[in-house]
């Protein structure tokens, strides 16, 4: 008679076990499913054109002679090549670039607490063609904190280097997030 | 309490008394309880998992939706009415823009409500703050407006342009551009 219950016990517990398993199975798998939709890097065509348009502002910068003012992408490419070069005006190029480009860029996304762009990060750098890992950082700034995104739209622009074969990269970040 | 214990009791015997091929049948009729249960449980976490995909779809298809709208502002800028001389794309030819002002015949041509370019400088102003661009003030001026049809119920589109313009200093010719934001109005169906 013991022995009957007893195994009615253990069928009770099998059941319950099982139940358990298929149960934290479950939420494992949805766990891994809702954490896929966390926000990540999406490309926007609106940023990419934002870069695009940034290239060919005309600056304050001329290198040679008035009026032949350099363009932004002008300067990062003067900037790459020849760090120490000054405009005619006595401003350095990689001086007169970030001025130019944050202004260019705080005005276009008005980044704030209360504006839905909370952040962004803009990265220029050069990648070598023949080796892949050589990056050389040319330009970086930041305005408002990474945090709380609930999406980061992102677009880059690529100018080809003449001489050395290779290519610059500028790249620009942004921190969505609700007002 | 003592007639609890009887029906304990009684419950008891009749269970002992069940023959035994009725007693598998009941571990049978278990089993498929539970594969029904497993299942219903399955099919619980598919349709949450599908309504969570179904939800994705349709950020997708807005997603979709206004970058083929940006696509076509885009476009804008590189057809031969706005584009510049310069091999550049994204890029509106600001000379051209100052002669498309106040040409009504244009209102027809482009499918959007309304057509205008707003300058750098006034990128953080209301409408009504911006210099408005005519033939007298160009180009000392904020905002193109090319033409407003007046349509209440509006959704704007904006993509970023370069804005070119011949620029005469030094005895020389040269190209000024800056960066402006080229805004396309679509009157929405209710």
């Amino acid at each position: 008679m013991i022995k009957k219950n007893k195994l009615g016990q253990q069928e009770i517990l099998g059941f319950v076990l099982i139940v358990l398993l298929v149960t934290i199975m479950g939420v494992v798998f949805l766990s891994f499913s809702i954490g896929k939709s966390r926000p990540t890097k999406q490309t926007s065509a609106e940023i990419s054109n934002l870069l695009e348009a940034s290239m060919y502002h005309t600056t304050e910068c001329a290198v040679n002679y008035v009026p032949q003012y350099r363009e932004v992408q002008d300067l990062i490419k003067e900037c790459y090549k020849n760090p120490e070069q000054k405009c005619l005006n006595g401003k350095g190029v990689c001086v007169v670039l970030e001025s130019t480009f944050k202004e260019l860029i705080d005005q276009s996304l008005t980044v704030s607490e209360v504006s839905p762009n909370k952040a962004y990060i803009l990265k220029i750098q050069y990648s070598s063609l023949n080796s892949l890992n050589e990056t050389i950082e040319i330009l970086k700034f930041e305005e408002g904190i990474f945090k709380n995104c609930s999406s980061k739209p992102g677009g880059s622009h690529s100018i080809a280097v003449t001489l050395s074969s290779g290519t610059i990269d500028t790249e620009l970040e942004v921190c969505r997030g609700e007002i | 309490m003592k007639s609890q214990n009887l029906v304990v009791n009684y419950t008891k015997m009749k269970i002992l008394k069940i023959p035994k091929s009725k007693r598998s049948q009941l571990q049978i009729q278990e089993m498929a309880f539970m594969l029904v249960a497993v299942l219903f449980f399955f099919v619980l976490v598919g349709l949450f998992i599908a309504s969570l995909m179904y939800s994705n779809l349709k950020e997708d298809a807005t997603e979709i939706a206004e970058t083929r709208t940006l696509t076509s502002v885009t476009n804008l800028a590189d057809s031969p009415e706005f584009s510049c001389v310069l091999s550049k794309s994204n890029c509106v030819d600001e000379d051209k823009l100052i002669s498309l002002i106040n040409k009504t015949s244009y209102m027809n041509f482009w499918t959007f409500s309304s057509l205008k370019v707003v300058k750098f400088g006034a990128f953080n102003k209301s409408e009504k703050e911006m210099i408005k661009c005519t033939r007298a003030n160009y180009p000392e001026c904020e905002l193109f407006l090319v033409y407003d049809k007046d349509i209440s119920n509006e959704r704007a589109i904006s993509s970023y342009v370069a804005l070119c313009r011949k620029e005469y200093e030094n005895g020389y010719t040269y190209d000024k551009c800056e960066l402006a934001r080229l805004v396309a109005g679509t009157g929405l169906k209710t």
